[in-house]
């Protein structure tokens, strides 16, 4: 290791950085162009549906893929022709196995053999990773003699155990059922923050993303749809795909016009006409509203408008609605046990701080305010 | 009117007891669910009703008549099951006018059904197409398609949407809650997906090692689970559980004693039910993360605890809170910034906790 290798930059900084990254399978184009930073001691989410590129990207950076072109630097350094194991990075797949036939102490230690790390430092990092994975009682214990957590544990723990830079995984806890999932995000969260680990995440569920990401870059069909932080990404979404890809359910889109009256802007759909508070410029325009900012109306208020209900079915505390409104299915939850029937007629209230307007080519023109009167 | 009627069916394979002593019912124009983990014997039930399987006891009833030794083709019964089973050779508008063809029904007519059958499931632009050329989710459309073109006394559909994507499923079961109500059909579906379950069904069955759990609409099960399985399955994120020992405090009241730290239980609860038979009994205490409410240190039956870690989701958050050894997952409002290792007062809602037997798992409270 180089003395320049050694030396630490400090929390935030940029640790890697893809300029303009492409990747072809043949004459498939996998990556179109990847800009990204993962800044030290943060969580970089990668976030795409399936065929977005996202494993491709993190196989590029620990280099089990070369690039067509466009520059990965790490540290500063360009890394395009370092070998995998030169890039002091390590990786995890959805799918690892465990050695079923050593112990758990011995699947964590034997992936630090390999770095010929000595006895006494290798069995101090084993013991500390496994006290902060909670797996530190099942040490000589072997894998077939653990739950399905545990050993999902156990797995993360070969990949934390290694002390390299920059840890890249690939779905993680995919595979794992919902519940443990939920508990395993926690965990995940608690150890990123606590040794502050840089890492690189792919996920294709928003729910992680937005539980785990300091910074979150939304990729689709080998392009960058948005990179920033996670509250821009929900806030602020660069396009329509990325306001989709958050939430569940997902952003509800009504296509209308803006013109403007007596000095005040409306938005208008059909019948439905919405006053907005600030004056915008007049055209067509996608409007964009989340589910929390619909709400049965009160007699009092502005922006009520009549739906009909599509469905409804239960999600646990809360009911779930889809209504006809306008020409769109708006999908919205709302807090209680309302029945509703199919057909009924209801009076929603779209609470406008926060909507997005995107233009015609589906990019986001602006938020409105916070503040709706 | 009862539709559907099962009393005391069994079902062995060999030594295997998949399906031991269950009976419900189903009301005419009724979405009932079926829900468990794989092997708990729900899709046995299912193959049973369609006359697939042959019962090893009990009885069956369709529309008040028994149908134990009818075949399957005679039962008045449409099936769609996770393996698609479509022809090969034949395209989708074929493969979903088939089960037409043998009812005598005129051309056009005919052309009408599959036509709405194909819009209501999006599945247009492959109508031409042979099984196939199209995908796992595609084909899995088109076999839901052919159950619902027909008109039948049930419907039974066996993880219809399991092949489809996220938003495909949220979108289709929609589609297949309007198909239901609108035409008053009879639906029983199986999933091992709770939240699908919720999202869709008027009652819900919960199975598990062949035995019916509990049966009613999905805010009993949410509520008022008859047990930790059911506590258990039914919900996303899950009901947060602290195993212990129920003791008498010195106040006279009662608690769950856990390895670290004692739960009390809210005095008026106690009023519901006498809780003295289970004393010193080994008992877990469930609260789900909703009815959790983060509160002032003074506030009575406030717990301490300290922050393991914060999710924002946006619109919603989750803490994840280590209290002595015990760990409480509470939903939160979004927004508000939360430090690892902070301290923390919460309560329970009182009126939503449970307390259940550990070792029979029953629900005690």
């Amino acid at each position: 290791m180089t003395r320049e290798e050694q030396t630490d930059t400090s929390n935030g900084e940029d640790l890697l950085v893809l300029r303009n990254v492409h990747k072809n399978y043949g004459s498939v184009e996998a990556l179109k162009g990847i800009d990204l930073v993962a800044k030290k001691g943060e969580c970089l989410v990668i976030l795409g549906p399936s065929g977005a590129g996202k494993t491709t990207t993190l196989k590029v950076i620990a280099g089990l893929e070369s690039v067509r072109h466009g520059e990965i630097y790490f540290k500063k350094r360009l890394l395009n022709n370092l070998e995998p194991r030169e890039r002091n990075v390590a990786m995890v797949f959805e799918t690892y196995a465990l050695f079923p036939h050593v112990t758990v102490y011995e699947n964590l230690a034997s992936s630090l053999r390999a770095l010929k790390m000595d006895e006494k430092e290798l069995e101090e990092r084993v013991r500390n990773i496994a006290t902060m994975l909670g797996i530190y009682p099942f040490l000589s214990r072997r894998p077939g003699f653990l739950s399905g957590g545990q050993r999902q544990r156990v797995a993360l723990g070969r990949a934390l155990v290694k002390p390299v830079d920059l840890y890249l995984m690939d779905e993680p806890i995919a595979h794992l059922d919902a519940k443990l999932r939920y508990q395993m995000i926690g965990e995940f969260k608690h150890l990123q923050e606590t040794l502050k680990i840089s890492l690189i995440y792919v996920t294709h569920d928003w729910r992680e993303a937005m539980s785990l990401g300091n910074h979150i870059i939304v990729l689709n069909r080998g392009q960058v749809e948005q990179y920033g932080t996670k509250d821009e990404v929900f806030r602020r979404p660069a396009n329509t795909f990325v306001a989709q890809i958050i939430g569940d359910p997902p952003m509800n889109l009504l296509r209308g016009a803006i013109s403007s009256r007596e000095g005040r802007s409306m938005f208008k759909a059909g019948n439905i006409i919405l006053e907005l508070k600030e004056r915008l410029d007049r055209g067509n325009v996608i409007l964009g509203i989340r589910a929390s900012k619909i709400h049965l109306a009160t007699s009092t208020g502005n922006n009520r408008v009549s739906a009909e209900v599509y469905s409804s079915g239960r999600h646990g505390m809360n009911t779930v609605v889809s209504m006809k409104l306008g020409d769109e299915i708006f999908k919205t939850e709302f807090r209680g046990r309302e029945q509703f029937t199919i057909g009924q007629r209801i009076t929603v209230q779209l609470d406008l701080s926060g909507a997005c307007i995107f233009d015609e080519n589906r990019q986001l023109i602006r938020v409105l305010g916070e503040k709706d009167g | 009117m009862d539709k559907l009627i099962l009393e005391n069916v069994y079902k062995n394979y060999g030594e295997v007891e998949a399906v031991k002593d269950l009976s419900f019912s189903v009301k005419d124009r009724e979405f009932l669910s079926i829900v468990g983990p794989s092997g708990c014997g729900k899709s046995s039930t299912l193959r049973m009703v369609a006359g697939l399987e042959v019962i090893t006891a009990g009885n069956i009833f369709l529309d008040g008549e028994k149908i134990n030794s009818i075949r399957a083709r005679d039962r008045d019964i449409a099936l769609a099951f996770e393996s698609y089973a479509l022809y090969p050779h034949l395209t989708t508008y074929k493969n979903l006018a088939f089960p037409l063809q043998t009812r005598r029904m005129s051309r056009d007519r005919m052309r009408e059904k599959v036509q709405s059958i194909l819009s209501l499931l999006h599945l247009e632009e492959y109508r031409d197409m042979k099984p196939g050329e199209l995908s796992g989710g595609q084909q899995q459309r088109i076999s839901l398609g052919r159950a619902l073109i027909r008109d039948a006394s049930a419907y039974l559909l066996d993880e219809p949407l399991s092949h489809l994507d996220a938003q495909e499923r949220v979108d289709l079961r929609v589609q297949l809650q309007r198909i239901q109500k609108l035409n008053e059909l009879t639906f029983i579906l199986v999933t091992h997906d709770q939240l699908e379950a919720l999202a869709m069904s008027d009652r819900i069955l919960v199975m598990n090692e062949g035995r019916l759990q509990q049966i009613g609409t999905p805010e009993e099960l949410y509520d008022d689970p008859v047990n930790l399985f059911v506590a258990d399955f039914i919900g996303e994120p899950p009901m947060n559980f602290a195993r212990g020992t129920l003791v008498k405090t010195d106040q006279g009241g009662l608690a769950v004693q856990c390895e670290e730290r004692s739960f009390s239980i809210p005095r008026h609860l106690m009023l519901k039910k006498d809780l003295s038979a289970y004393l010193n009994g080994k008992v877990v205490l469930g609260v789900r993360p909703e009815y959790i409410h983060l509160s002032r240190k003074n506030d009575t039956g406030a717990i301490q605890g300290r922050i393991y870690s914060y999710e924002d989701l946006g619109e919603i958050g989750y803490l994840l809170v280590v209290c002595d050894g015990e760990r409480f997952l509470i939903e939160v409002e979004s927004g508000v910034s939360y430090r690892m290792h902070e301290e923390v007062f919460f309560r329970f809602d009182e009126e939503r906790v449970c307390i259940f037997a550990e070792a029979s798992g029953k629900r005690m409270l």
